[in-house]
């Protein structure tokens, strides 16, 4: 059984997998470059306060990311 | 033989490309660009020396920033023998990625396996014969910082560099059968039929295949390209699409046919699924990884250095210390250069009059050439400290950090968390700041910043406030004075940065995407040539601007020779400005040659004003002459104006180049000049309708 929420939803240090990439082309092919792509496990290391970017972790290689970018991923959790 | 040197940015590239280049270096700008690049040499001691191009760093060849820019069209467009491409081994699955999308488009790569030592402190053993293997090209164990395999690199770039007829290999990435067959091959086969293309068709096609506009619209330019489009664009219309891939994709306007450009969304991820499965492959093969009970050092600082409470103490200490070296630290150090040049001066001016120059002569080296190549010359100190301590908060891994703690509070200006540190540097002074804006990828957040820093009062202005104030506004009425500058200052940024963003600067603050690299020693030989070539460039550019300035300074001030001051052009062009401006503000002729003047170097301003009103020289002295001749509310506006109008000459001498044009520089000045004197008009009617004597 999975479930699906945006990536600026997911609780703090919860393995999950990359489902889908919204936004700008530029965005897109940024974060595939990155190594977000479908199917890349990825887990929320943490928040900064007042709502600031999160920190994520994804194949070996830490990434700052803005919430409303975050917003942008979807991903999947076992649930 | 001309070898590039690429790779994604934080793996120590520049330190590999310092090792083996040495001091055989130059930095020279890249035509068109804001962007710097270093070149180095490797003499040979048979056959050709090689030269080495140290390319800005970059995740993938999909360029997003202007480095990234510069990189791709080096790759694509600049004539190059081999490229070696450095890779952190510690963070391989990311890394490869590059290497992948470099090895599809030339076939002369080395692949550099760098930080060795951090892999295995990891618990991480590559093996990079397997690995070699796998992707077909030559890979490289080094650890740059110890000077590790550096022999073995240049031995197998040189090797690449001379098979001058190498055929460029088919890719080793497994893309889905039907994919290569269906759409790949003959969209390639069809490529390379064609009289004049200058890329790989393979890597053409697949380019065409992610919707690549750049490889579109130079195709279209091609004799038959356009033919060759729209053959890619039917086969792409008539092939299905890959099922399980978002479909939902607003924003279809950028290709003629929305689903096309659908569709080519849909690749692009096939395609990069492709690579990373092949690099889950590579990394099966040739990584084999010990299991570590010791927690990573960089998680454990991060706890306390992105800490909700003590990360930002930190960092305000951090940047405290940082700033109170580059600016206060080595101030003695510009103070004994100043007085060097002004003895020189002196005794140069004393050696001609025991020759018999002409006064004149002996004036305009004593007042014109010497303090002009001192203004220069002062820079150098802080500057050098100041790169110095940018220079490891960067390479240490610190700066994105900071950047991520007050992202979302810069976001309120419309700025993004990396330029943080350049905003905060130009209380320190607004030159240097304006190349610390560098850090942002995005071109508009970059000219943003640029456009906004000069409005911050760097320490040779708020030297200046301080001093007026205190003789103004004794004991705590001057330190309210001094509060409320500094919050008109904020102000008006905010309100400035506001006004840029809903006429010419619209779009919304890029993408915050930051990599938080592990923390590491920085290199000194790094660190010491980065400084070295900032500071290098930033003279060579502006001490033609500063000398000639200085020069004019005295000229105004010198002719008619052997009048008094007061009878001098310089008076007569502050009285003509008095007329048309400063008499609104109750300035006086003085007062504007001051602003005007200050205009080459902000330092000098006080030394002005003691010449001008006759105070003879000392703080005391001219604070008293200066209480004398003006009222607090005209000192107040004077302030005000002072505070924000252009910055100096060397700031907009920088801010064209970071800016990449005068017409940039050109608007900043301008917007400061009107801003500066609204706000001083403004606080001047305020004061007098508060009653305060004029």
């Amino acid at each position: 059984m999975t479930r699906s929420l945006r990536l600026s939803d997911l609780p703090d240090a919860t393995r999950a997998e990359v489902r889908e990439i919204h936004g700008h082309p530029m965005f897109r092919s940024r974060m595939l470059a990155l190594g977000i792509t479908p199917r890349s496990p990825v887990r929320v290391l943490r928040r900064m306060p007042m709502g600031g970017p999160i920190e994520i972790e994804v194949r070996g290689t830490r990434l700052a990311l803005r919430l409303s970018d975050a917003g942008r991923i979807t991903v999947t959790v076992r649930a | 033989m001309r070898v590039a040197v690429a790779g994604n940015p934080n793996v120590g590239k520049t330190t590999l490309f310092n090792a083996l280049t040495g001091r055989h270096q130059e930095v020279a700008n890249w035509p068109g660009t804001t962007v710097d690049y270093v070149t180095g040499r490797i003499p040979a001691l048979v056959g050709e020396p090689l030269e080495l191009i140290d390319l800005p760093g970059t995740y993938a060849l999909e360029a997003y920033s202007q480095e990234e820019r510069v990189t791709r069209n080096f790759l694509l467009h600049e004539p190059h023998d081999a490229v070696i491409v450095v890779v952190d081994a510690s963070r391989l699955e990311r890394n490869l990625y590059l290497v992948l999308e470099l090895i599809e488009l030339t076939p002369r790569v080395v692949v550099a396996l760098n930080m060795m030592d951090a892999a295995e402190r990891d618990g991480l053993r590559v093996d990079s014969k397997a690995m070699s293997e796998l992707l077909g090209v030559p890979v490289v164990p080094t650890v740059a910082s110890r000077g590790t395999g550096l022999r073995q690199l240049i031995a197998a770039a040189r090797a690449a560099a001379r098979q001058r007829d190498l055929a460029l290999a088919p890719s080793p990435v497994p893309y889905p059968e039907e994919l290569r067959r269906d759409l790949i091959a003959p969209i390639a086969a069809r490529l390379a039929a064609l009289p004049s293309l200058a890329y790989p068709p393979d890597w053409t096609a697949l380019q065409l295949l992610q919707g690549e506009r750049d490889i579109a619209s130079a195709l279209a330019a091609l004799p038959q390209g356009q033919a060759a489009l729209a053959f890619t664009r039917a086969l792409l219309a008539r092939s299905g699409s890959p099922s399980g891939v978002d479909r939902s994709r607003p924003n279809a306007s950028l290709a003629a046919e929305p689903d096309v450009a659908d569709h080519q969304e849909e690749l692009g991820l096939v395609l990069a699924d492709s690579r990373y499965d092949f690099i889950a492959r590579i990394l099966r093969t040739s990584v084999r990884r010990r299991l570590r009970w010791r927690r990573d050092p960089t998680e454990r600082l991060d706890g306390l250095l992105l800490h909700p409470f003590w990360g930002y103490l930190c960092m305000a200490a951090i940047f405290s210390a940082g700033f109170w070296l580059a600016f206060v630290a080595s101030a003695p150090l510009s103070g004994h250069i100043d007085r060097l040049l002004v003895a020189m001066g002196g005794a140069a001016a004393r050696w001609l009059g025991g020759a018999g120059a002409p006064a004149f002569l002996r004036s305009l080296l004593l007042s014109g050439v010497f303090p002009g190549v001192g203004a220069v010359l002062s820079f150098v100190p802080y500057m050098a400290v100041f790169f110095a301590v940018y220079e490891v908060l960067q390479d240490s891994g610190y700066m994105a950090r900071a950047s991520l703690l007050v992202d979302r509070f810069m976001q309120l200006i419309g700025l993004h968390g990396k330029g943080f540190f350049a905003l905060v540097s130009a209380y320190g002074c607004n030159v240097p700041a304006l190349t610390a804006t560098r850090v942002m990828e995005n071109p508009r957040d970059r000219l943003l910043a640029n456009l906004v820093i000069p409005f911050i009062p760097c320490n040779a202005r708020l030297g200046v406030m301080a001093v007026m104030t205190a003789a103004f506004f004794p004991g705590a009425a001057g330190a309210a004075a001094m509060i409320g500058l500094i919050a008109l200052s904020l102000l008006v940024l905010t309100l400035v940065a506001a006004l840029y963003r809903r006429t010419i600067l619209p779009n919304e603050p890029a993408p915050l995407v930051l990599e938080l690299p592990r923390y590491h020693w920085p290199s000194w030989r790094t660190v010491a040539l980065a400084v070295w070539h900032r500071v290098w460039l930033f003279l060579s550019r502006i001490w033609w601007f500063l000398i000639w300035a200085t020069i004019a300074i005295w000229a105004l001030t010198y002719f008619p020779a052997g009048q008094p001051l007061d009878h001098s052009c310089a008076a007569l062009l502050g009285r003509w400005l008095t007329g048309l401006v400063g008499r609104h503000f109750g300035f006086d002729w003085r007062l504007m040659i001051a602003i005007l003047f200050g205009f080459v170097a902000k330092e000098t301003t006080l030394s002005t004003l003691g010449v001008l009103y006759g105070s003879g020289g000392g703080y005391v002295s001219l604070a008293h002459a200066l209480t004398h001749a003006l009222t607090p509310l005209v000192a107040f506006t004077y302030l005000v104006v002072y505070m924000l109008y252009v910055p100096c000459l060397s700031t907009v001498v920088q801010m064209r180049r970071e800016s990449g044009a005068w017409s940039w520089a050109a608007l900043g000045a301008g917007m400061n000049v009107a801003v500066a004197f609204a706000v001083g008009l403004l606080v001047e009617r305020v004061g007098l309708w508060l009653g305060l004597a004029p």
